[in-house]
This record gives C-alpha cells, structure tokens and sequence, in this order.
C-alpha cells in the first residue's frame, strides 16, 4: 500500500494522462470529422479545366482584381514576386505594392527594376494605417503601383492598399509569395458562381528546394532543410485537408495572409484589418463572419485547394520560433478579442466548429500536451504510473499524429499531386513519423511561448530571414 | 483487456493503417510516374502527327481516339482560333474525338462530365448539339450549367427565359455565371436576351443580368429598356446599380434620364453608379451635380464623380479645378488628386 501523498500524485498523474489523451483523442475526432467533410468536397469539387478554357469562358466576366502584397525588408526576393504577378494570367488586375518602412533596399530595386517615379493616388481614408510617404508608378509596367510609407506592420500596409485599392475583389498576399500562374483564375471561381462570396482561400505551398524562374516555381522539389520539409508537410495537413473539411463545413475561420480574396466593400465595411494585432488574417475572417452573421446576410466563404501559390517557409529555429509564437499570440488575440463567438450556435459552424478548433488546437492544446510531455514521462519514471498509462500516452501522441499526416498526405496528392517521384513521397511518408519525435514537442514550447508573450502584451512582429530563390 | 490496452491496440493500429497509406501512396506514385512518362510518350508522338498535319493522324492513331489524343485535341482547340480552329475541329473529329467526349458526357463522374460539355462547344454539329440539349437536363446542374454556356456559344441555345428557369431555379441571386450565359446567346440572338427586359415573368435579378450581358455586346438598341427599368426600380432594390453599370458600359444618351434620377439617390452605391454612367454618356446636366459629389460623403461617390468629370474634357477638368480652389474639404482633396493623377497618366502616355 503506497502512502497517502504518494497516493494522490499517482492519482493526480493518472488524471493528468487521461487529460492529455482525452485531449489528443478529441483533437483526432476533430480532425476525423474535416477528413470526413474534405472527402465530400473532393467529390464535389469543380473539374480542374486548363488555363485556356477559364479563360475562354470568364475573361468577360471575371471581376478585376487588386493584388496587395506589403513588403518589409524583402530586398532578396521583392522583384522576383513582384514579375511573377505581373505575369499573372488574368484580365483585369493591378498590383499595389506596399513598402511598409523597409530599412534595407526593398523600395529601391523596385524603382530600379521597373523604372519607377513618384506619382499622385486618390486614395480612400476607410482603414486605418501609418502615414504614405508617396506612391509611385511606372511608365512601362502600368498594372504596378507601389505605396512607400512608415513602418506599421502587416496589418498596416495591407490597410493602405485597401484604401489605394479601387476593385471589387482585393487579393491579399505578402511579398515573397510566388504565384502559379494560373493562381487568380481558379480562385476567382466561387466569385463567378455564388454572387454570396465574400472571401476565398488558396493553398499555400513551401517553395524552399523548388527551381523558380522569372518569379515563377518551374520546379517542385522537396526542401533540403529538415525544418522547411517539415513544414511542407504541415502546410500539407493545413491545406490541403483541414481548410477544404472546414469550408465544407462552413466553418472555415480563417484565410491565410498570404493568399486570400476578398469583396472589398465587406472589408471596408469592417474597416479593414484591426491594428495592433499579429493574427490579422485570423481576425479579419472572423470579422467578416461577425458582420454578416450579425446582420443576418447570407454570405459564403471557401477555400479552394486548386489555385496554389508558394512561400518561403523558415529554415532556423530562431525565425520559426518567433513565427508559431507570433501564431499563437495573434489566435489567442482573436479568440478573446471575439470570444462571444466561440462555441456560439448564434455563429453556425464558425462559432462551434471553427472556433471550437482554435479552442482545443491553440488555446489549451499546447499547454496540456507540455505539460503531459514533462510530467508523464516524469511520473513514469519515478514509478507514479505504470507502463500502460505511459504507453497509452506515447501510442496517443505518436500515432494519431502519423494518421493525421498520412491522410493529409493522400489529400495532398489527390488534389494538387505536387509531389511527383516516389522517392519524395517516401521522405514525406518518413518525416510523417519523424515529426512526432521532437519537432511537435518544439513547436508547443514555442506556442506556450507565444502563450506568454501574450499574457505580457508582447506586440513586437519578429524578424523573419529572407533567402534568394533557388533559380534555375 | 483493460481499457488502457486497448487503447495502445487502437494505436497501434492506427499506425498500421497510417504506414499502409504512406506504402499505397509510394507505390502510387510509382505508377503514376511511368503512367506520366508512357502518356507524355504517346502526346509527343500525336503532336507530331498533328504537326505533319491530320491526315498523317489517320491510320496512325488509335481509332476511335483514345483518351490521349481526345484530351490533346481538346486542348490544342482552345489554343486556336477562327477559322483555324474550325478546320482543326473538324479534322480531330473525323478521328472519332467527338464520339469519345460524348461518351464522357453521358457516362463519365461530374468533373469529366464537365469537361466533356466545355469541350463540346467547338464542335458545332447536329450529334453534339443534342447531346448537350440532354446534358442540359443532367442530375448534377453544374453539368447542365455547362452544357447551357456551349450550346449558348454555338448559338444553339434554347430560349434564355426557359434556360434559366431550368438551371438556375431556386437561387437567390443571379451569378456572373448567368452574365455569361446571356452574353453567349445575346452573340447569335440578341432579340432573344432583350426580351427577357420586357418579360413580366423575369425576376429583377435575371433582368439585370440581361442588361450586364447586353452592355458586354455594346447593344445600343437595350439602352432605353434599361433606363426605364432603372427609374421604375426601387432606390434600395439590389438591381438598380447593375442597370445603372449596363447603362454606362451601352454609352448610350438613352440611359441619361435614368443616370440624372438617380444622382441624386440616397444610397451611395447607387450614387456611385450614376456617376460612372454620367461621365461615360457624357450626360451634360450632370455636371453641376457631379460638381457636388466631389464633396460626397462616401469616398467611392467623390472618386466617380471626380472620373466622371475627367471624361467631360476641357468642362470637366475646368470644374475639377474649380473645386481645386475652393476651400472645402474633401471634394478639393478629390479634385486636386485627381487632376494630378490625371497628369501622370497624361505625362506617362
């Protein structure tokens, strides 16, 4: 018989491993329910016709669109995005770049490149943002604006081209993401078919190992660095599995900022991203939830897997650390800031599914499996618990983890099938398992990292190291 | 078992389950590799017998055609265009493409039923035009959507008002899709597509959908329907902006009445609307009135009024200027900005 204190902590311990399995399980369930719902949308998907066809049947119609890509300190790869847009197959755009304060030569190669000169912009006042300090155009490159101005954030210069935009549809994006060609013409679709669209989401790919030329990736390959695959695989889980099983369930609560088009009256309606915020995208998808939900429109929001556009993922702790805590604060920003939504049956699916995601995956996830990953193993050891209640702990942690990447993987290739050789597909089968060993257990620290830094109101974005694409 | 073991059995099969996924996708991979290097083979090889022109194709390709050169084909056509185009089509289809894509049509899942109608809009004979008339009436609608956009582009479409009551049934508001329905019919039979402005059984939504398609084709001859529906609409009715769009796309000084009522409109979408058509019929009254938008409280009504004016040459950018002088806020900030945009789009031309 063990004495009583002793007593208590085995018990204490037992609850603690029922809670992080019970937690792992719910989150599977969750999971389980968008693989149901990402199976029904890949039925019902719309064919995948070429380039040429959407063009033939949508170029009189397709909404002209303005492409707003902030850059800060983006000097090695700005001209690079910057031609891949431009060479965009789509009728009607323009492309507004914003200079957000860079302090390296971000502003000056784009001058240099595309012969730029200082040009007058009536300009709407609706969002608000740091003061412009001038806008230029150039002669040759008509679709191209770019907006110099101080240093405000993300948030801040896409605000400034939202004013400077004068569209119907707003594409937002950042400025080192690369776009497939094609990119603008798939995602415009659900705009052309359902008039309720308010916004749609792209996926997004890492293009760290791939061969790009002229702005454009002319060949997919995986990353060398282990960090970046890893994240390709995420990416891979994130899009071409969660968001399609969420806007299926029209729960769909958040577009990434680097791919999302939106009807730019319904984001000055809701006066264009909120300041002082690090999860603007989260944010803004929730607004726009909150105002058409609150003023009884109908609307629709989705997420398409076809139109893909690629981005650098980090490839060193530091820059990916600061990243997911930078995730973390801008979540837990948006789920108190919008807390009358969560788990709310006045806000449909986005209040109880959308937000109940964000619930189990950001706000308790990380610290319940920190704590189980210190205090199980711990409790193991010292003899609190037995093998079985440590082995359910690890067989919980590491195979529903293995089964979420696996099926995001045959997701992946059923809808966008970017991974080509069988070699590839085996490194990402091996990195679905290596995943769970250390690099999952990072990834909580960091968000129990950005945990912190929000109960601090740390504000501060984090610097980000840019590399030069891989050319051919 | 205790519930603790067979938890860690569930796991383990989990595991198992995932690791057959991750073998099934490998060796999928694997064959979908030499499926892609076999059929990159047989394209290469219908190119160049379609570069050595058609009549190489036949007795050299596999007869009827196979799915290879159907698809190429398809896509070849819509790299072309004119007459080119026809005698391709006609070509391709004498080496059974046509028979396959209907085959597509009446037997294949959605996405290739899709597709098979898409395609089917270059070939104009009488086979396919029934064929898609069926597909018109397929259970899935985006087939029949489809299949009403290249009947529509053959100029072979039924009557609008039926096509649309068959396809878009039930919806609460009218897609671009519909635009581009009607701007195909209004291409071959643009009576048919202006008749729909006078139905009494077309909805308002439908209506404007019309006018969207019949201002793509420019027809003068819908302007004056147009204007008269735009006054008999509601100020707050959904359609009234898109009449209003119709009217500026047309040009036409049929549209002015209807552009003059509205100026004046209390709601800002619809002001915003009239003051793009103002200047783009050049409707003379308005310019005093366009004068006082610039001082509009809504931005997008300031920024067409102050375009407006820009299209009124020398009149309009002289009240431009005025409005410069002045000292009221915002319609000189409006104004100023906009003249010197005017000036870099001058200067860089």
């Amino acid at each position: 018989m063990l004495p009583e204190p002793w007593e208590t902590l085995r018990q204490a311990a037992e609850i603690l491993d029922f809670t992080v399995i019970g937690l792992l399980t719910a989150q599977l369930c969750l999971f389980l329910l968008t693989f149901v719902a990402a199976s029904v949308a890949v039925v019902e998907r719309p064919p995948h016709a070429s380039p040429a066809l959407l063009w033939r049947r949508y170029a009189h119609i397709a909404p002209p669109i303005t492409i707003i890509a902030p850059a800060y300190n983006e000097a090695l790869t700005v001209v690079a995005s910057v031609e891949a847009l431009l060479a965009l197959e789509y009728p009607a755009f323009e492309i507004i770049v914003v200079n957000d304060g860079s302090s390296d030569d971000t502003l000056k190669r784009l001058v240099d490149r595309f012969d730029l000169r200082p040009v007058a912009r009536l300009c709407n006042r609706a969002s608000p943002h740091a003061p412009i300090r001038g806008f230029h155009a150039s002669t040759r490159v008509q679709r191209l604006l770019v907006i110099d101005k101080q240093n405000g954030g993300k948030a801040d210069a896409v605000n400034a081209g939202i004013n400077a935009s004068r569209t119907p549809i707003i594409c937002v994006t950042d400025a080192d993401t690369l776009f497939e060609s094609d990119a603008l013409l798939r995602a415009v679709w659900p705009f052309i078919e359902d008039p309720l669209t308010v916004a749609v989401g792209g996926t997004i790919c890492v293009v760290n190992g791939s061969k790009v030329s002229a702005g454009r990736v002319i060949e997919a390959r995986l990353p060398r660095n282990f960090l970046a695959l890893v994240q390709a695989l995420e990416y891979q889980r994130a899009f071409a599995m969660v968001r399609v099983g969420l806007s299926r369930l029209g729960a769909m609560s958040i577009i990434s900022g680097a791919f999302g088009l939106f009807r730019r009256d319904a984001v000055m309606e809701v006066g264009g991203y909120s300041l002082g915020t690090v999860g603007e995208d989260l944010e803004l998808v929730v607004k726009l939830h909150r105002l058409f939900r609150e003023s009884g429109r109908p609307y629709a929001m989705r997420f398409m897997a076809e139109p893909v556009v690629w981005t650098q993922a980090p490839e060193w702790f530091g820059d990916l650390g600061r990243q997911r805590a930078r995730w973390q604060r801008g979540a837990l920003e948006t789920i108190w800031k919008h807390r009358t939504v969560a788990l709310n049956p006045r806000y449909g699916p986005v209040g109880l599914i959308g937000f109940g995601q964000i619930i189990l995956l950001d706000v308790i996830g990380p610290i319940v499996a920190v704590l189980g990953y210190v205090l199980i193993p711990l409790c193991w050891a010292i003899g609190l618990l037995s093998h079985e209640y440590f082995l359910a702990f690890l067989s919980a942690v590491f195979g529903f983890g293995f089964l979420m990447s696996a099926l995001s993987l045959a997701f992946g290739q059923i809808l966008l099938g970017k991974i080509e050789r069988p070699s590839d597909m085996a490194i990402m089968g091996l990195v679905a398992v290596v995943e769970n060993f250390g690099y999952r257990q990072l990834c909580n620290l960091w968000r129990i990292q950005g945990w912190w830094q929000y109960l601090r109101r740390h504000e501060q974005w984090g610097r980000m190291t840019r590399k030069e694409f891989k050319r051919d | 078992m205790s519930f603790l073991t067979q938890f860690w059995v569930v796991s383990w099969s989990v595991c198992a389950l995932a690791v057959t996924i991750v073998v099934g996708l490998v060796i999928y991979s694997s064959w979908a590799k030499s499926r892609a290097a076999a059929l990159s083979l047989k394209r290469e090889h219908y190119v160049a017998l379609l570069k050595a022109g058609a009549d190489a194709l036949e007795g050299k390709a596999t007869m009827p055609a196979d799915d290879v050169l159907t698809d190429l084909a398809v896509e070849l056509l819509e790299l072309v265009r004119g007459d080119e185009k026809a005698r391709f089509a006609e070509r391709v289809a004498r080496l059974g493409t046509v028979a396959r894509l209907h085959r597509r049509l009446r037997r294949g899942n959605v996405r290739s039923r899709v597709l098979a109608a898409a395609a089917l809009a270059n070939f104009n004979d009488e086979e396919t035009r029934n064929a898609l008339t069926g597909a018109l009436d397929d259970r899935n609608p985006r087939v029949g959507r489809v299949a009403a956009l290249s009947l529509a582009a053959m100029g072979r479409s039924p009557a609008p008002r039926d096509m649309i009551r068959r396809l878009w049934i039930g919806e609460p508001e009218a897609p671009p899709l519909i635009v581009m329905l009607l701007f195909g019919l209004a291409q071959s039979n643009v009576e048919s597509v202006r008749s729909l402005l006078l139905d009494p059984d077309t909805s308002e939504q439908h209506k404007a959908a019309a006018a969207s398609a019949l201002a793509l084709c420019n027809d003068v001859a819908a302007a004056p329907i147009i204007a008269r529906l735009a006054m008999a609409c509601d100020p707050r009715a959904r359609e009234l902006p898109r009449y209003l769009g119709a009217l500026a796309d047309i040009e036409h000084p049929a549209g002015s009445p209807a552009v003059l009522h509205w100026l004046d409109s209390s709601s800002a979408e619809v002001r915003a609307a009239a003051a793009r058509a103002a200047g783009r019929i050049v409707v003379e009254p308005a310019l005093d009135r366009l004068e006082r938008l610039l001082g509009d409280p809504d931005w997008w009504v300031r920024f067409q009024a102050a375009h407006a004016l820009l299209r009124f040459g020398e009149e309009g950018q002289g009240r431009l200027g005025k409005a410069c002088a002045r000292n009221e806020e915002p319609a000189r900030e409006t104004a100023m900005l906009t003249l010197a945009e005017h000036a870099d789009f001058v200067d860089a031309a």
